[in-house]
C-alpha cells in the first residue's frame, strides 16, 4: 500500500505525474477539437475534463512528493488511475451527451465509481500518511 | 511471476466495456415502450416508462382505445410498428394542389420563403376549419428509444399534407410526451418549457415543475412538445439575447411552430450552417416569426433535424453531417386527415 519516500520511489512518482500531466494535456486537445465542431454549444463537462488528471492526479502526487515522508505504494497509485480514468471518460462522455442534446443516466456510474475510487485512495493514503507522522513524532 | 499494475490492466477494458455500451444505449439501442395502431386521439394515460418499473395504468377514455402497450418487462422485445404509405387520407375534399399551396374545404396551407439575417426561412401559414388536423406521429407509429425515421419518411407514412420535425423527445429520458391526446410520460424535467396544445386549438407555454402532465390532459391538452424555449408569449417576445449563452447566440438551422389566431398557425424552417444560409440564433427566430404576427411562438429541435415537408418534398436544406441530408428524428407535427 505504501513505500518509503527513497529516490526509486520518487522515480516511479515522478512517471505517475507525467502521465497525468499528459493525459490532461491530451483531454484538454481533444475537448478543444470536440468543442471547434460543437457549432458553438459548449458544455462543461466537457472543456473541464482536463481538469481531473490535473487536480485529482498529478498535483496530490506532486504535493506528497515534495512533503510527505511516506508515498502511495503501487497499488494505491493504480487505484487512483482507475478513479482519475473513470471520472475523465465520465467527464467526456457527459459533455457529448450535453453537446448532443441528450442524456443517460448511466453516467452516474462513472461518478459513482470513480468518487468511490478515489475516496478509498485519498482515505487510505490519508490514513497511512497520519499514522506514519505519529509514529515518526513519537 | 508477480505481474505489474494487474489491477489497471483489468479495469481499463471493464471501463471501455461500459463506455461502448453505454454509448450503445444512448444512440444506438432502440427500445419500443408502445406501438400506436392508429394514431387518432383519445384521451388516455399509457405509463410505459422503462427505466422505472411500474405497474401499467390507464384512464377510462370516452372513445376507442387503439394503442398496443406492452408490460414494462416487455418493453424490450416489443417490435416497431409498421410503416405504411397512407397517401390515400392525404387529399382533402375538393382539393387543390400547387407547388407552394395546398387548398380544400378545411385545410389551407401556403409556403414562403424569406431572407433574414444571411438565412432563407420557410414559413408555412395554415389556417384549418377545425384543430383535429393539427397532429403529430411517432416515427414508426411506436413510442421509444432511438426509434427514429426521415420527417419525410413519418411523414409519407401519415399522409401528412404539410410536417416539420417534432421535438425528438427519444433523446430525453425525462419531459412530458403527450401526443393526440395519449399521455405516454410524465416525468418532469426540470426546467423545461412545455408548448400545450388544447383541443380547442389553442397554445400555452407552460413549466412543467409547475403542473403535472396528468392535469394538463384533464385540462383539455391534446400535444405537449417538451424542447423549448418559448420564443414569443402574448404577442411579446420572451427570449433575450443573452439568455443561455452558447445556444441562443449561435446561428443554426431552427424549426418553430407559432399561432397567429384561432386555428390560424405558423410551420417555421430555417436552414443554417451552409454557405447560403447562416442560420438564426433563438433571438432573431422571435423577431422574425413577431414580425409575421404570431402570438404564441415555441422552438422545436433544431440543427440538423430541422425539415419541412409539404406533399412529400422536402422543402429546406437539412444539413446533416456537413451535407444536405435528413436527420432521423424521433417524431414529426404534421397537418393532415
Amino acid at each position: 500500500m505504501f513505500t518509503l519516500s527513497d529516490d526509486n520511489a520518487k522515480a516511479i512518482l515522478e512517471k505517475w505525474i507525467k502521465i497525468y500531466l499528459f493525459a490532461a494535456a491530451g483531454t484538454l486537445i481533444f475537448s478543444a477539437i470536440y468543442e471547434h465542431f460543437s457549432h458553438e454549444v459548449y458544455s462543461a463537462f466537457m472543456l473541464g475534463a482536463c481538469l481531473i488528471p490535473l487536480v485529482l492526479g498529478a498535483l496530490p502526487l506532486a504535493a506528497a512528493k515534495k512533503k510527505a515522508g511516506l508515498f502511495p505504494g503501487n497499488i494505491l497509485l493504480q487505484i487512483q488511475a482507475c478513479s482519475i480514468s473513470t471520472l475523465t471518460v465520465g467527464s467526456i462522455f457527459k459533455g457529448v451527451l450535453e453537446i448532443y442534446g441528450t442524456t443517460n443516466d448511466l453516467t452516474l456510474v462513472y461518478a459513482a465509481i470513480g468518487g468511490i475510487l478515489f475516496a478509498a485512495f485519498a482515505g487510505i493514503y490519508g490514513a497511512g500518511l497520519n499514522a506514519f507522522r505519529k509514529r515518526a513524532k513519537a | 511471476m508477480k505481474k505489474k499494475n494487474m489491477l489497471l490492466k483489468c479495469f481499463l477494458p471493464l471501463l471501455a466495456a461500459f463506455t461502448i455500451y453505454t454509448t450503445l444505449d444512448t444512440f444506438v439501442l432502440q427500445k419500443a415502450y408502445v406501438v400506436v395502431e392508429d394514431q387518432t386521439t383519445t384521451n388516455e394515460t399509457v405509463s410505459s416508462e422503462s427505466s422505472e418499473t411500474k405497474s401499467e395504468n390507464e384512464s377510462h377514455s370516452s372513445r376507442n382505445k387503439r394503442s398496443k402497450k406492452s408490460s414494462s418487462e416487455e418493453t424490450k422485445t416489443a417490435s416497431l410498428g409498421t410503416t405504411t404509405d397512407s397517401s390515400s387520407k392525404t387529399l382533402g375534399p375538393s382539393s387543390l394542389v400547387t407547388e407552394n399551396s395546398y387548398s380544400d374545404d378545411n385545410i389551407s396551407i401556403s409556403i414562403s420563403e424569406y431572407t433574414e439575417n444571411d438565412t432563407v426561412i420557410y414559413v408555412a401559414d395554415v389556417q384549418l376549419s377545425s384543430p383535429e388536423y393539427l397532429k403529430t406521429a411517432f416515427a414508426y407509429s411506436t413510442y421509444g428509444k432511438n426509434v427514429t425515421a426521415a420527417t419525410s419518411e413519418i411523414a409519407k407514412s401519415e399522409g401528412a399534407i404539410l410536417a416539420i420535425n417534432g421535438d425528438y423527445y427519444g433523446v430525453q429520458e425525462k419531459g412530458y410526451v403527450l401526443r393526440n391526446g395519449v399521455l405516454y410520460r410524465s416525468t418532469a424535467a426540470k426546467d423545461n418549457e412545455d408548448l400545450v396544445i388544447y383541443e380547442d386549438g389553442s397554445f400555452e407555454i407552460i413549466m412543467e415543475s409547475e403542473v403535472s402532465a396528468e392535469e394538463l390532459l384533464e385540462k383539455g391538452a391534446v400535444q405537449i412538445l417538451s424542447f423549448g424555449p418559448a420564443l414569443v408569449e402574448d404577442g411579446e417576445i420572451s427570449v433575450s439575447v443573452s439568455d443561455e449563452v452558447g445556444k441562443a447566440k449561435a446561428s443554426n438551422p431552427r424549426t418553430a411552430i407559432a399561432i397567429i389566431d384561432e386555428c390560424h398557425y405558423l410551420f417555421i424552417v430555417s436552414d443554417g450552417r451552409t454557405d447560403e444560409s447562416e442560420g438564426l440564433s433563438l433571438y432573431e427566430l422571435a423577431v422574425f416569426a413577431k414580425s409575421l404576427g404570431a402570438k404564441t411562438v415555441y422552438n422545436l429541435d433544431g440543427g440538423g433535424s430541422s425539415t419541412m415537408v409539404f406533399n412529400g418534398t422536402v422543402v429546406n436544406n437539412p444539413t446533416s453531417g456537413g451535407n444536405i441530408k435528413e436527420r432521423s428524428v424521433s417524431d414529426i407535427v404534421y397537418i393532415g386527415y
